[in-house]
């Protein structure tokens, strides 16, 4: 059988506080197929964020190993794990995390520097132009996020998560800040980068939303309480959604 | 209006000889990575980020320093402002006055004449206010602009040109020294 894209065993992670250790989460087993589109639930705290900072290498684990695509990121400087992320893994955050002082199309084109695609900025800029389209709103790529709206806001922070094709997308609660119609549509378009074959991986608290996905697991007090495989799930995009096309996808 | 986030609906706003009005929204975008650094009260560091790839992400839009100095540069920033040590750590690791330092290299990062900062201290204690403000003297010292949005009136006194806005207005204007 070929390796998941994500294994992670017998991860740990403990919190020190001036009340002691807290553990966030006590021990995950876990793995998870490339073109999977898993949906996270769990209430707050219950270590859902967690486990998305440990899987993008934001933080590390007290023990236990993460391995994301045959790379032991747990074993990694911060220094590789930053290039490692750059170039394998896209972030989306419930708040949207946008430079203030750049442009739509300047936010999209951050990571590529990063991860060394398209080395002119002209070509930058036109692949910004190309992933705004295609979460429709390439007319606003020369506008500052204070300008569109949140709905918009997250359109580009997908665009960005694109930009530098990563293998996986991690999404913590990014329909959280977003009204019911909008966190539709950005669920729309993580079903299509799934259909494209990403691997989406999406903390929430929506359960309706957790429906429509092709595998649920649910974290409780740090543990992994249930692992629920929906097929076909992705198949029935909710009716009047647009049909996107994912050009970097 | 003075950053080119916002539009006035009448009047000019002229910074470093450019009616920024009249720059369209890409010009604009540029315009304001070369002559202004913003400071904001929250930080708006890049989680994915580590703290000296956050100081270079001007550099790299502004493609006004060569790849290989980006690194020398945003490291020497970080020193400036005491942040050396923590260059490869990421934001959500560190202190909120340490992530304002290291969010003060990052608008130094292209070398700009003039640094807005809104509310810089407004989320700190006041001994990395301190430390904040003290950052402030220096760069004024050795020739930059600062305009600082605060309500602090502490920290006002402590400047050589203080405006007050009521309503809209300019009530007051005081220089010291």
């Amino acid at each position: 059988m070929s390796e998941p894209l994500i294994r992670l065993e017998g991860v740990k992670k403990a919190y020190h506080t001036a009340a002691g250790d807290f553990p966030a989460l006590r021990g995950i087993d876990l793995e998870i197929e490339s073109g999977e589109f898993v949906a996270l639930l769990g209430r707050s705290g219950a270590g859902k964020s967690t486990l998305i900072n440990l899987m993008t290498g934001i933080d590390r684990p007290t023990a236990g190993n993460v391995v994301i695509d045959g790379q032991a990121i747990h074993q990694m400087s911060e220094a590789q794990i930053t290039r490692w992320r750059g170039r394998q893994v896209g972030v989306i955050f419930q708040s949207f995390q946008l430079m203030p002082m750049l442009t739509c199309a300047q936010n999209v084109m951050l990571p590529m520097d990063f991860a060394n695609l398209y080395r002119t900025p002209k070509a930058q800029y036109a692949s910004a132009l190309e992933l705004l389209a295609a979460v429709e709103i390439r007319e606003h790529a020369d506008k500052l996020p204070s300008a569109v709206s949140g709905g918009q806001r997250q359109r580009v922070a997908i665009a960005r998560a694109m930009a530098n094709e990563p293998v996986l997308i991690a999404a913590d609660e990014p329909t959280g800040s977003l009204d019911s119609r909008t966190a539709d549509a950005v669920f729309a378009l993580f079903s299509q980068l799934v259909a494209a074959g990403k691997t989406v991986f999406m903390a929430t608290h929506d359960r309706e939303l957790a429906s429509r996905v092709t595998r649920v697991i649910r974290i409780e007090d740090g543990e992994l309480v249930d692992d629920e495989r929906q097929p076909s799930a992705t198949t029935h995009p909710p009716r009047g959604e647009p049909h996107v096309e994912m050009a970097h996808a | 209006m003075f950053t080119g986030i916002d539009h006035p609906t009448e009047g000019e706003v002229i910074v470093a000889n450019t009616a920024i009005r009249h720059l369209n929204e890409g010009k604009m975008a540029t315009w304001r990575g070369q002559t202004m650094g913003i400071v904001f009260q929250f930080f708006q560091l890049l989680p994915t980020l580590s703290v000296i790839e956050n100081v270079m992400i001007p550099m790299d839009l502004a493609r006004r320093y060569g790849l290989t100095e980006r690194y020398a540069r945003a490291m020497q920033l970080l020193g400036q402002v005491g942040m050396a040590d923590d260059a490869h750590k990421f934001p959500s690791t560190l202190s909120a006055g340490q992530a304002q330092r290291a969010a003060i290299a990052r608008a130094l990062a292209n070398d700009p004449p003039i640094l807005v900062a809104d509310e810089p201290t407004g989320n700190l204690d006041t001994k990395s206010a301190n430390t904040i403000f003290s950052l402030f003297e220096e760069l004024v010292a050795a020739g930059k602009t600062i305009l600082m949005v605060t309500h602090d009136d502490e920290l006002a006194r402590r400047v050589p040109r203080v405006v007050t806005i009521a309503d809209g207005l300019i009530v007051r204007e005081e220089r010291h020294r």
